[in-house]
Parts: structure tokens; sequence; C-alpha cells
């Protein structure tokens, strides 16, 4: 900034004039200009400022009056031009403390003398602008990633999207009927996924490749080079966002053989189920016999903290879906259904009573007390009717186990229910000279980042990648990242399908405000960002190991770096949180 | 290409913010239309949100300093469509602009409100207490302005208000205005009123004073409510030291709503820890159907379990009658136990259930709805898009999901031009 003039300005209503001396305050000012008004915020107030500002060449304001709550389209300066500080006499001096004493007299030019300093030690921004690459990757082709891919597109964007298996679709490719999507939310649809994958590959902004792995990506937003692998060779390209959509596999039911699986042959998933009703009628595994009887044990897993401690939200409805199977099947044949609680929230309570007016479906609140095989395959399910209030035993010709979604951010042979905070890994003692210490080792499963802090995306609990799970759904504390779909919560293809659309906004958005070299949320529309001072750096690397947004890494003398240019700084500017708590406390 | 049109938001809580500030910080200009004299809709009356237990008007608080510094939000309160007509991409909306009769010269000091003779409900506070004819929406409002109840207001023969206002803030003479604009693409965000629990005529509310809806609970617990966060009983003040939650009051039932609220098992749930919180002594019994608590929320389920003074009992409740001491007579079936229990509380919560705003609305000729009135997602008019519990009843992350990718949508209808 070429010349700095100081204006302090205090505003002397709302009980400040009367509770503080403000002489005194002015005498702290120390400023050139410094005035008073008994009513700053008014047209006349307010055109003091201007008048400073177009007059004598104020361009450091500082505001002693009110919270910056209020008040905040008056006192409005470019903020490219001007540095404002709004020094909050009224609601933290005045309105909480007792008039005309010296605490409070000592308060208000305590806060006074800090917005000052601050306003003088502060310089405007240059926003950092440079090019930009506006690409978005997709991670992952089922239901999620390519309606992600597909409204991007829509929206303008170039996509890349990269699916590990040789077909698009995920497990929605392996549906024979899938839940009703739309109002009234009572009958059986066909799959739909067949028309979204036509709609993907016929768009030509949207570039896939199938039978992919990502091998690495490096960088930031708007200039991340990712390498993928495709049948032993690799490419390498610049993409600016990522929408994260892996998914999700099933728990190992091998784990519940308490239920029978694995031991008995008719014994099978609700996964497994879907295949059985691909391949036609509803028949026993183990010799090909019409089902007369099937019985599906819900939560068989979840809500367990042995297991999958959580709720897998989909399966209630997934296991009326089957027994609709069953019954269209064999009209004569019998589905029952032995449940912990229906969960079946929203409209599809209407789902739920389809299901009831069907003679053909029983339902139960139970538990299962055990299974057992008969000579010729049929099982007998033991279970302990709450409602009737008595032990009964089913006959079946298959038992469906209900089992849960795990997210795909969970490696091979780790556990839901015992994962490492903060990153999957696991935990290696190591020989330090200040004796033995753990460390995580997080291991790396579908991004390949290079962060210091690890490979993949942070998880909160359980392996999905979310940071804060009500207000902000898509902030993780990875900037430009965002997960969608399954791999970040249980959830049906309809929600996934607006998670889907959501995820690919915040990508938009992202490339957005980082074009025009401003932050996103929580500090949107920042254009300062830090330096760092490394002369005074000793090294002591809490920097480098603590930023939960690993913008830091270290160089080889152990120093602490930017791990990505000077250009996009803001968007993941390191203490984002601690500048977030800050800027609230100050605003009440 | 032609100007950039922007995007009209109908409702301005949760939803209606998010996707008005997500799209603007997308660099596309938006409008909220708002109803209330405040921005935030219900979300703004709770205490606490579940599974955190963290203050709503945080998140809230976050999102209006996003929306003051960002001029791609525009906003209007106390406001409604009147009619909207043309196509996606050029669409006419008139919006009625009702009096607040307070400019943006109010400085919120207050004085006002000391002069003025008149009293009227308080809706923020579910009726539990009264504001002056004018008077703050709430403590924290944005905008933080004043505002007159045209109904209780005495009019200019008063002007008590006038007098004192040394800011010139109040015209009691201010009237209503119409704005219309031309705007690319609309979102429906118009949220949920809570059921009129008067129509369970069995569960006795409106005639049982002990008996409060889930909303009331909000209000009674916040310290910023009609009892400061002490929870008494409306009949006489009492401390309240045992509670039961009747659930699904209205939901799940064919002669009221047919639905499942989808939340409202959380909701109770958070409200048991209120009452646990404030009174270590007491004690709460919960009556419900199934206990919906999906994904992740199963924790908060099992935290809430693991209280010893608390009891889930599995019973649709029949009716609740009032004792003589003013506490109530809660009987319900005991489905796992057995036999008919008959539960004597100091104050009954109806967990009511959230019904579409969209309900006898004017909007319904322009907004297809299903039966229930909920906005349906597939099958609107082309650049008309719905978020949030508009669509259907939903927690706040499901429907600030949902109204993120709203405002992808809508701007696609303004690519797409
Ligand atoms: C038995 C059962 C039946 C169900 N039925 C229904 C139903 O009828 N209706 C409904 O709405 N929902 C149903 N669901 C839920 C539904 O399956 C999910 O909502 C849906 O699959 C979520 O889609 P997704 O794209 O997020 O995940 P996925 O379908 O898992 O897709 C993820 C994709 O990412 C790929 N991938 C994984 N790792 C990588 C990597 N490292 N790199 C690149 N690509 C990767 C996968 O190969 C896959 O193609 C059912 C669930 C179950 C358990
Ligand atoms: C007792 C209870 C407790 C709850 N607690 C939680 C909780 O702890 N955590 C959680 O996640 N969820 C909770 N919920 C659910 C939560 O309230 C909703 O998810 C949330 O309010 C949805 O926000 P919305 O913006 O879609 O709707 P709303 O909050 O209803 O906002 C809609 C807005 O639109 C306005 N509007 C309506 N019609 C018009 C019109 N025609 N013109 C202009 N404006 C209009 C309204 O005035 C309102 O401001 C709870 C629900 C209940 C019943
Ligand atoms: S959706 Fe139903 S079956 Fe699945 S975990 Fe939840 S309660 Fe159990
Ligand atoms: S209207 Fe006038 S008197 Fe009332 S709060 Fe606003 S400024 Fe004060
Ligand atoms: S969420 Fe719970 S209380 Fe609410 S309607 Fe659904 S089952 Fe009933």
């Amino acid at each position: 900034m070429s010349e700095s003039k100081l204006g302090v300005y205090i505003c002397t209503d709302c009980g400040i004039g009367e509770s503080l001396n403000i002489e005194d305050l002015q005498k702290i000012a120390k400023a050139q200009i410094c005035r008073t008004h008994s009513f700053l915020c008014s047209q006349e107030g307010a055109q003091i400022i201007r008048d400073d500002i177009n007059n004598e060449g104020v361009n450091k304001i500082v505001v002693a009056a009110c919270s910056q709550r209020v008040n905040y389209d008056v006192f409005d300066y470019d903020p490219l031009k001007y540095v404002t500080e709004r020094v909050n006499l009224r609601e933290h001096v005045v309105w909480s403390h007792p008039p005309n004493t010296e605490e409070t007299q000592a308060m208000a030019e305590d806060y006074l003398s800090l917005g000052i300093t601050r306003a003088s030690k502060s310089e405007t921004p240059e926003p950092k602008i440079t090019d930009l690459n506006k690409t978005i990757l997709v991670v992952g082709g089922g239901v999620t990633g390519l309606t992600a891919a597909i409204e991007a597109a829509k929206a303008g964007s170039q996509v890349v999207l990269v699916e590990k298996e040789a077909e698009l679709g995920g497990w929605s490719k392996k549906m024979y009927k899938i839940l009703p999507t739309k109002a009234p939310f009572a009958e059986l649809e066909k799959p739909a996924i067949d028309s979204k994958i036509a709609e993907a590959e016929g768009n030509e902004n949207i570039k896939i490749y199938t039978a992919t792995t990502i091998r690495k990506i490096s960088g930031e937003p708007g200039m991340y080079d990712v390498t993928v692998e495709k049948g032993g060779s690799e490419e390498t390209f610049t993409i600016g966002a990522i929408i994260y959509a892996i998914g999700w596999k099933p728990y190992d039911a091998s784990k519940l053989d308490n239920l029978g699986y694995g031991k008995f042959k008719n014994v099978v998933t609700n996964v497994e189920m879907e295949e059985i009703a691909l391949n036609g009628k509803i028949a026993r595994p183990s010799d090909g016999k019409p089902a007369q009887s099937v019985v599906f044990v819900q939560c068989a897993g979840q809500r367990d903290e042995a297991h999958v401690p959580y709720c897998s939200s989909v399966c209630c409805n997934v296991s009326l879906k089957q027994a609709m199977y069953v019954r269209e099947s064999n009209p004569d044949a019998g589905a029952y259904i032995i449940y912990k609680d229906m969960r079946t929230p929203g409209l599809y309570e209407n789902f739920y009573k389809a299901a009831q007016d069907d003679e053909g479906i029983f339902l139960a609140k139970g538990e299962i007390l055990g299974i057992e095989e008969e000579a010729d395959g049929s099982l007998l399910v033991e279970v302990n009717n709450l409602l009737l209030g008595k032990t009964v035993r089913i006959k079946a010709d298959i038992v469906v186990l209900a089992t849960g979604m795990l997210t795909n951010m969970i490696p091979e042979d780790y556990e839901v229910n015992n994962l490492t905070p903060e990153y999957i890994g696991t935990i290696t003692k190591k020989e330090t000279t200040d004796g033995v210490t753990e460390e995580l080792e997080p291991v790396p499963i579908s991004l390949n980042l290079s962060y210091r802090q690890g490979p993949e995306m942070p998880h909160l609990k359980y392996g999905f990648p979310d940071s804060h799970f009500i207000c902000f759904p898509y902030e993780t504390r990875r900037t430009g990242i965002y997960a969608a779909g399954a791999v970040r919560h249980p959830m049906d293809a309809l929600q996934a399908s607006a998670d889907a659309a959501g995820a690919a906004l915040k990508a938009i958005q992202c490339l957005e405000l980082t074009s025009q070299g401003k932050a996103v949320h929580p500090r949107s529309g920042d254009q300062t960002f830090p330096e760092f001072r490394l002369e005074s750096c000793t090294q002591c690397r809490r920097c480098t190991v603590e930023c939960p947004f690993g913008v830091l890494d270290e160089d080889e003398k152990g120093r602490s770096i930017h791990t990505v240019a000077a250009a996009v700084v803001p968007v993941w500017a390191p203490v984002l949180r601690g500048s977030l708590i800050s800027r609230i406390t100050v605003l009440i | 290409m032609g100007e950039q049109k922007s995007i009209l938001i109908i409702g301005g809580g949760i939803s209606g913010i998010t996707t008005a500030i997500e799209a603007a910080e997308a660099g596309y200009d938006t409008t909220i239309v708002e109803r209330n004299p405040y921005l935030g809709g219900r979300v703004a009356q709770m205490f606490k949100y579940f599974p955190k237990l963290c203050p709503p008007y945080c998140g809230l608080e976050i999102n209006f300093r996003r929306i003051k510094q960002n001029p791609k939000v525009k906003f209007y309160t106390i406001s409604e469509v009147e009619s909207i007509s043309g196509s996606e991409g050029d669409f006419t909306v008139n919006i009625k602009v009702n009096a607040r009769y307070v400019n943006e010269k109010c400085t919120a000091c207050d004085k006002c409100v000391e002069a003025c003779p008149a009293e009227r409900p308080n809706d923020y506070n579910f009726g539990m207490d009264n504001t002056k004819a004018i008077y703050r929406p709430h403590d924290m409002a944005f905008p933080m302005r004043y505002v007159i109840d045209e109904q209780a207001c005495k009019g200019s023969a008063c002007s008590e208000c006038v007098k004192v206002c040394k800011y010139g803030a109040i015209d009691l003479d201010m009237k209503p205005s119409t704005v219309e604009l031309n705007v690319g693409s609309i979102v429906t965000a118009t949220g949920w009123n809570p059921y009129d629990a008067t129509k369970m005529e069995n569960l006795g509310f409106g005639k049982i004073k002990n008996v409060i809806t889930n909303m009331m609970m909000e209000r009674l617990s916040a310290p910023n409510g009609p009892t400061k966060g002490k929870i008494k009983r409306p009949s006489d003040g009492k401390d309240v030291q045992s509670i039961a939650f009747v659930q699904c009051a209205g939901s799940r039932d064919e002669n009221h709503l047919p639905y499942c609220s989808a939340v409202c098992c959380m909701a109770s749930m958070k409200q048991a820890t209120y009452i646990r919180d404030k009174n270590p002594e007491s004690k709460v019994y919960i009556f419900y159907i199934d206990l919906r608590t999906p994904g992740k929320y199963e924790d908060f389920l099992r935290k809430v379990q693991s209280d010893e003074n608390i009891e889930m009992i599995k019973g649709k409740v029949a009716k609740i009658e009032e004792d003589s001491d003013g506490g109530a007579i809660v009987t319900a079936e005991d489905i796992v136990g057995g036999g008919k229990v008959h539960q004597k509380v100091d104050m009954v919560v109806l967990a009511a259930g959230m019904e579409s705003a969209l309900k006898n609305n004017g909007l319904v000729s322009t907004i297809k709805t299903e039966e229930s009135s909920f906005a349906i997602s597939e099958g609107q008019a082309a650049g008309i898009y719905v978020a949030g519990v508009a669509g259907r009843p939903n927690d706040v992350t499901t429907s600030v999901q949902g109204a993120t990718g709203a405002a992808l949508k809508s701007i696609q209808s303004l690519v797409r031009r």
C-alpha cells in the first residue's frame, strides 16, 4: 500500500457516550484523524467517514462503535483498498459491563488500542490470481460418481471420471429392481442405471477411464497433478478439483457364524439375494428348489458394537424390496422380516405400508435365537417374537441376512469398529532417542495424496470421510476434495444422487473462488493469507504435523514449507480453524 | 451470452440460505424471499442440534456472515411470492414486501418496546409469552431490526413508539410494496410447520396445560426462551421432575400424517438430554413405535439408552388424561413387556410431526406436490427445483446436502441459456 493514513471514528450513541470517558479514548487513539459522532451509523455519520476517505486520503478505518454483526452494510469499504477494523465498544463493553468504572474504561481503551494497532500493521491484501485448471476429477463410477459427472458437465464443467472396475455403475448395476424413487413411494422400479451410464458415456465433456486406478495425486485446488494406471501403463494429467465417490462394500458375513452364514448353503446376504433375483426365480442356492418361505434377518451385524456399530439406513427398505421379489416370484410364498426397529423414514413409510398390506409378508419385532439346518437343506429359524411375547420357529428355504454397508475408505483386513483415529492405518512402535514411541502409519487405498498427514482423507468415525456433518456437510479437511454418496454415509441411490449434485457444486465453487484469489468457506471471500517468517522457525514441526488441512510440509532441512504454490494459498490457508474461532468470538 | 439471470429462492430457512450462499459463492446472483421478519427458519427456534448438542445458531451465524459480505445474495423478509409466470431462464416473479413499519435507521435500542402499550402473543415462542406490538423478532435476529405487528398495533392514534424513537426509525404509514423480479430459475425451500396437535383429541393438547409439543420444548429449554431455559410446567411453573415423550404424534397415522417425519425420534432423545442435564433427578419415558435413528445417529441412541433414568417403551399412546394435581397420566400398550401402562408424569411432550409448508399455500399452482403436499423432485416444470423439507421430511444435514445440490441445478438453468 502506498501511504497509510489512519482515521478513528468513535460513536457515542447506544450508551457508549454515557458509560465511557470519550475524551480519554480519543487520547488513546493518537491518530491524525479521530472524530466522535453521536450517531455514527446514520447517513450523516457515515458521510463523515466517506468525506475523510475522499478528501483526506484515509485508507485505514477504525470504527469504534457496535458489533460487526450489525451495520456491516453501513461501514462497508472495499477490502482491496481499505483496511477496516470494527472495535466493539457497544456489545463487548458498555452493554455487558457496569458504566463509568475504571475497569470498563480500561477495557474500552484496550479494545481501541488493539484495533488501532491491528489496522496500522495490516496491509490491504493483493489477491494472487493464476491460471487454473477447472477440470473436475470424479473418483468412482457408481451412481454417485456418474451423477456428479453428469451434473457438473451440465453446469459447463469438463469432467474426468476414473473407475476401478471394467464396468461402470457400481452396486446399482447389480440390482434386480430398485426402491421407489418418486411419489407415492410405494412401488418397485426398474433400475435406471443403464441410462445413466449411457448419458455419461455420450457426454462429450466427460472423459471416462475404466479399469483404472489412481497412483498419485499431488498439488492443490486448481492444479492437481494426477497419475493414473490402466493395464500397467501410466498417464499423468492436471485437474482442478476432486469428487470422491468410491462407494461401499458389504460387511463380511462370514463373521456372523452365529447366523449360519458360511455353514448353511441357504443362508445368504442381501447382496447375494439380488444376484438370486437377477438369475430368475427365487430359488434355494443348495438345490435350486423354488422358495416357499424366506426369512429376513434385519440388522445382521449392524447396531452391534461387536460388528458394525451404526445403522446402515437402507437395509430395512431393501428387505421390504426383496420380500416383494419373493412374493412376485411365487405368489404362494411367505416372507418373514424379523427386525429390531423398522426404519423406513420419511415418505418411505408408504413403502412399508405397501409391504404390510401384502398378506404374504409378515413383519415382527424379534430376536433370532438360533438357526438350524435340516437334512434337506431347509432351515429352522428360532425367533423370540416380541410382539407375540413368545418363541416361534419358522421353517425357511432361504434366510437372508440384511448385512450392512461399510465405506470403501476401509482397507481389506481392517475392522470398522476398531480403526485408528483420524487416519486409517496401523500404529507402529518406533525406537527413538526419547524411547519407544507410537506412530500412526496411514495406509493408501484410493487417492494416494502426497500430503504429509497421509495419502487418504481423514475420517471422523467408522471410516467415513466427514469432518462436519450438520451445518456444512461438504467441508472436509482437504479443500478441493468433496466426498459424496455411500463412501461418506450409508445412503440409498436417491440421496446419493442429491449428494452428488451438492459435491459437484462445491467443486465448481472451489475453482471459481480460487480463480478469484479468494478462500473458500469458512473463510469464504477472504483474499488475505498468512506469510511465514521462516527466519524464526526452530523446526519444532508442530505446524507440519498438526495442520489439519495438510498445508505444510518440511523441506530437506526440516523447515516448514508450503506444499503448495502461493497462488492459491488462501484456499487452505493454515490456522483456518483458529481464524474461524477468533472471528466468531469477535462477532458476538 | 446476455446478462446472467439470477436465482429466486422461496423460503429463508437453513435450506434456502444454503442454496443462496452456495450458488452466490459459485458466482451467481440470488434472491431469497422469506415470510418471517428474520432469516433462519425453524432451526432459529431450536436450543441444540442432535447429535452433537451444539447450538444451531452457530451455523446460522456463520452463514449470515457469508451473506453479509456477499453482494450476490439479496433477501426480502416479511415477504411472499405473489405470482410466477414465464419459463426456465425467463421467469417473472412478483413479490409482495409487507410493511415492517421500522426502517434501516433502527439501532435495536429497545426504547420503543418500553413505550408501546399493546401486546401480542409471541409466535417465536409458540405463544408461551407475549411481546409488545413493536418487537425484536428474537434476541439474535438477522436482520437485527424491530418490526410492528399490524394486527396488535393501535395505529397512529397511539404513536407512543414513534415519540421515543430518537432515530426516526418508525414509520406507521409504511405501505406494502410489490417488487418484480426477472429470474432464470426458482428453488422452493419453504420447509415445514408443526402439525396441529389439537387435531389428536386423545392426546389432550390444548385442553391439558402440561401437554406441550416438541417445538415448545425447544423454546422452554432455550436460554432465550420464555422461561430463560428453565424447564417448568406451564400450568403452575413447577420444576419438571418427570416427563413423557409421545412419539409419532400425528405421524405414521392415516388419519393425520401418513408419512414418518424422520427426525422426531432423534429430536425427543435430544430433548430427553435437555431435562436430564438440567435436572439430574428427573425421569424420562419415551413411548415409541420404532426408534428411527439411521446411520451414525445410532451412536446417539446408544448414548441416550445408557442413561438409567431414561426408559423407552415400545407402544403407541392411547390417551392422555389430566391428574388432579396438574400432572398427566399417559396410557399406552407396552408391546414388549405386555399389558397396559399408566404412567404419571409432570409434563408430556408430543413429538409432533412436520407438515409441508406448501399445504394450503398459493404457490401450489406453480410447484407440483404429492398427496401430502411435499414438492415432488422429478417432474417439476423446467427451471423449478426443491430444497430441504419442502421436498421431504429430513434432518438439517440431509436438507443442506439437497440444498447444495439444488444450487447446482438452478445454476444449470442459467448456463443452459
Ligand atoms: C442389498 C442392497 C440393495 C440395495 N438396493 C437399493 C435400491 O434398491 N435402491 C437404492 O436406492 N439403493 C439401494 N441400495 C443402496 C445402494 O447400493 C447405494 O446407495 C449405492 O450403491 C451408492 O452408490 P455409490 O456410487 O455411492 O457407491 P457404489 O455403488 O459402491 O459405487 C462406487 C464405485 O466406485 C468404484 N471404486 C471403488 N474404489 C475405487 C477406487 N479406488 N478408484 C476408482 N474407483 C473406485 C467402485 O468400483 C464402484 O463402481 C442397496 C444396498 C444394498 C446393500
Ligand atoms: C422438534 C424438532 C426438533 C428438530 N431438531 C433437529 C436437530 O436437532 N437437528 C437436525 O438436524 N434437525 C432437527 N429438526 C429438523 C429441522 O427442523 C429441519 O431439518 C429444518 O428445519 C429444515 O430446514 P428448511 O430450511 O428446509 O425448512 P424451515 O426451517 O421450515 O425453513 C423454511 C422457511 O421458509 C419460509 N417460508 C415458508 N413458506 C414460505 C412462503 N410461501 N414464502 C416465503 N417464505 C416461506 C419459512 O418462514 C421458513 O423460514 C427438528 C425438527 C423438529 C420438529
Ligand atoms: S436400516 Fe434397518 S436393518 Fe439396516 S441397520 Fe438400520 S435398522 Fe437395521
Ligand atoms: S425502532 Fe427506534 S426505538 Fe425501536 S429499537 Fe429501533 S431505533 Fe430503538
Ligand atoms: S421419526 Fe420416529 S417419532 Fe418421528 S414419525 Fe418417524 S418413527 Fe415416528
